[in-house]
C-alpha cells in the first residue's frame, strides 16, 4: 500500500533518504512535465526540476501542512523559479510550441503531418483563451494536476477552477469549429 | 451556454480514476453529447503535454538531491541546536532569554548598591527599594526596612557633601527626613504586637545613635569649610528628624505598656 504524503514527509523532514526518494519518484514526473510545457527547452527543464528537489530538501523542514497539498507547495517552488526566470528575461509568460518532439522511431510522415496540424489548430486556439482559462487547461490536462492544486496554486475556489475549466472547453470546442481564415492556414 | 461545470468535472474524475464513464454521462441524458464533446478537446489537449523525462537525468537528479540531504544532515549533527524540533527551540531559546534577562537585572541591582543621584543606576537602586517595600508584607518587616532605606539617604547624603556636591547632599537630606517621617507613619498606622514593637525599638535605638553621629559630623565638616548656611540645614533635619524619631518611639513604647498584659495588636495614635 502507498505510503501517504504526510507520512512520508515527516520522515524526509528528518531527511530520511527513503522518504525523500519516496517523495522524489510520486512527484517527480508532474514536476518535470509542468515545467517542460513551459520552458518548451529539455535542457531548461531539466536544469529547473533539479533545482526544485533540491530546494525541497532545503526548506522541507519549514513545510507545515495547513491545508496546503504537498504537491501544491512543490508546484509553488517550480513556479517561483519560473517568475525568477521571466522576470530576469523580461518575458511574462512562456506560451504553449506548435512544434512538437515525436520521440517515436518510424512515425508514418502522413500521420505526423496530420497531427502536426492539429497541434497547431489546439495550440491557436488555446491562445485565443483568456490568460487564466490558458493556466487551467494547461494545468488540468496537460501537467495533470487536479483541481485542489490548481485552485491552490491559483489562490481561487475550487468551484472557480470548475467553472473556468469548462467555459475554456466550450471556447475551445467552439474556436476549433469555427472555419479557419486562409492566412492563418499559410501561416 | 448552460453551466456543465459539475457534470464535466464528475466526468474527468471519472476518467482520471478509470471508472465507467457511461455511468456519469447517463445521470445527465440531455447533456450527454455536449459533454462527449468537451471531453474529447480535454483528451486532445492532454496530446500537447511534455515528452517524458531522459530516464538518466531522472536518476542523476534523485541522486543529487539525495546527496545534498546527506550534506545537509551531516551539516546538521555539527550544529546539535538545528537538531531540536523548532517548538524545542523556541523555547530554549526563550529561557535563554529570561534568564539572561535575569541575570542582567539581579546584576545591575547589586551593581546599583553604591550608586548615587544622577548615577545612571540610581533608578534601579530606588526601584529595588519600592519593590522591596511592595512585597512586604509584615509590618514589623516593613518598618524596618522604611529605617533600613533612611539609613541609606543618609549615607548618600555624606558621601554627596564629602565629594562637594553640596546641592546634591542637600536634596538627599531632605528625602531622609521625608524617609523617616514615612517610618514613623508606618508604625503609628500598623498593627504591631510587643514583640515586634520592643524589636523595633532596639533597631531604632542602634540606627538613632549612628544617624546622630553621622549628621554631626557632616555638619561639623560644612561648617569647618566654611558653609556655614548648609551647615545650618543639615542642623534642622536633624533635629527633626530626633523629634520625629522620639515620637516613633514613644508610639512603640506605649504599645509595648498597653499590650504587655494582653499580647493583642492595636495600632497607636500616632505622635511625632
Amino acid at each position: 500500500m502507498k505510503t501517504s504524503d504526510d507520512a512520508l514527509i515527516r520522515r524526509a523532514q528528518a531527511l530520511d533518504p527513503g522518504a525523500l526518494a519516496e517523495l522524489y519518484d510520486r512527484h517527480f514526473d508532474g514536476i518535470y512535465r509542468y515545467l517542460f510545457t513551459r520552458l518548451r527547452h529539455e535542457a531548461d527543464a531539466e536544469d529547473f526540476t533539479e533545482q526544485v528537489f533540491l530546494k525541497m530538501v532545503d526548506s522541507i523542514q519549514r513545510y507545515r501542512p495547513r491545508g496546503v497539498a504537498f504537491s501544491s507547495w512543490l508546484y509553488r517552488i517550480a513556479h517561483n523559479l519560473l517568475v525568477d526566470r521571466y522576470r530576469r528575461a523580461g518575458r511574462e509568460a512562456v506560451e504553449l510550441s506548435e512544434q512538437v518532439p515525436d520521440g517515436r522511431p518510424h512515425a508514418d510522415p502522413a500521420t505526423l503531418a496530420q497531427n502536426s496540424e492539429e497541434r497547431r489548430r489546439l495550440v491557436g486556439a488555446v491562445r485565443r483563451l483568456t490568460p487564466e482559462q490558458q493556466q487551467v487547461i494547461t494545468m488540468r490536462f496537460i501537467d495533470n494536476l487536479n483541481v485542489d492544486e490548481i485552485a491552490q496554486l491559483m489562490r481561487r475556489r475550487p468551484g472557480a477552477i470548475h467553472s473556468m475549466q469548462h467555459r475554456a472547453l466550450a471556447s475551445l470546442n467552439r474556436f476549433l469549429l469555427e472555419p479557419e481564415p486562409v492566412e492563418a492556414r499559410r501561416a | 451556454m448552460p453551466d456543465l461545470s459539475r457534470p464535466l468535472q464528475e466526468c474527468l474524475e471519472a476518467m482520471d480514476e478509470q471508472r465507467n464513464l457511461q455511468d456519469v454521462l447517463h445521470r445527465y441524458p440531455a447533456d450527454r453529447n455536449e459533454l462527449i464533446t468537451l471531453l474529447r478537446v480535454s483528451v486532445d489537449l492532454g496530446g500537447l503535454g511534455a515528452p517524458t523525462a531522459d530516464p538518466a537525468f531522472r536518476l542523476r537528479a534523485r541522486n543529487r538531491m539525495l546527496a545534498a540531504a546527506a550534506d545537509r544532515q551531516q551539516r546538521r549533527r555539527w550544529r546539535p541546536r538545528m537538531a531540536l524540533p523548532r517548538p524545542v527551540l523556541r523555547l530554549v531559546l526563550a529561557g535563554g532569554c529570561v534568564a539572561a534577562l535575569m541575570v542582567a537585572s539581579l546584576t545591575a541591582a547589586v551593581a546599583s548598591g553604591n550608586s548615587l543621584p544622577g548615577d545612571p543606576l540610581y533608578a534601579v537602586k530606588l526601584g529595588v527599594e519600592r519593590a522591596q517595600l511592595a512585597t512586604s508584607f509584615d509590618p514589623g518587616a516593613r518598618a524596618r526596612l522604611q529605617l533600613h532605606f533612611a539609613d541609606i539617604r543618609l549615607d548618600e547624603a555624606q558621601r554627596l557633601f564629602a565629594m562637594g556636591r553640596v546641592q546634591d547632599g542637600v536634596r538627599v537630606m531632605n528625602q531622609y527626613d521625608t524617609a523617616v517621617m514615612q517610618f514613623n507613619r508606618s508604625i503609628a498606622t500598623s498593627a504591631l504586637d510587643t514583640r515586634t514593637a520592643n524589636d523595633l525599638s532596639r533597631f531604632m535605638d542602634d540606627r538613632e545613635a549612628r544617624a546622630d553621629a553621622s549628621l554631626k559630623q557632616i555638619a561639623g565638616s560644612l561648617a569647618a569649610n566654611g558653609d556655614r548656611e548648609t551647615a545650618a540645614v543639615v542642623s534642622r533635619t536633624q533635629a527633626h528628624v530626633d523629634q520625629t524619631l522620639r515620637g516613633s518611639k514613644r508610639d512603640l513604647q506605649a504599645r509595648s505598656g498597653s499590650q504587655s498584659g494582653d499580647h493583642q495588636p492595636k495600632p497607636a495614635g500616632g505622635s511625632q
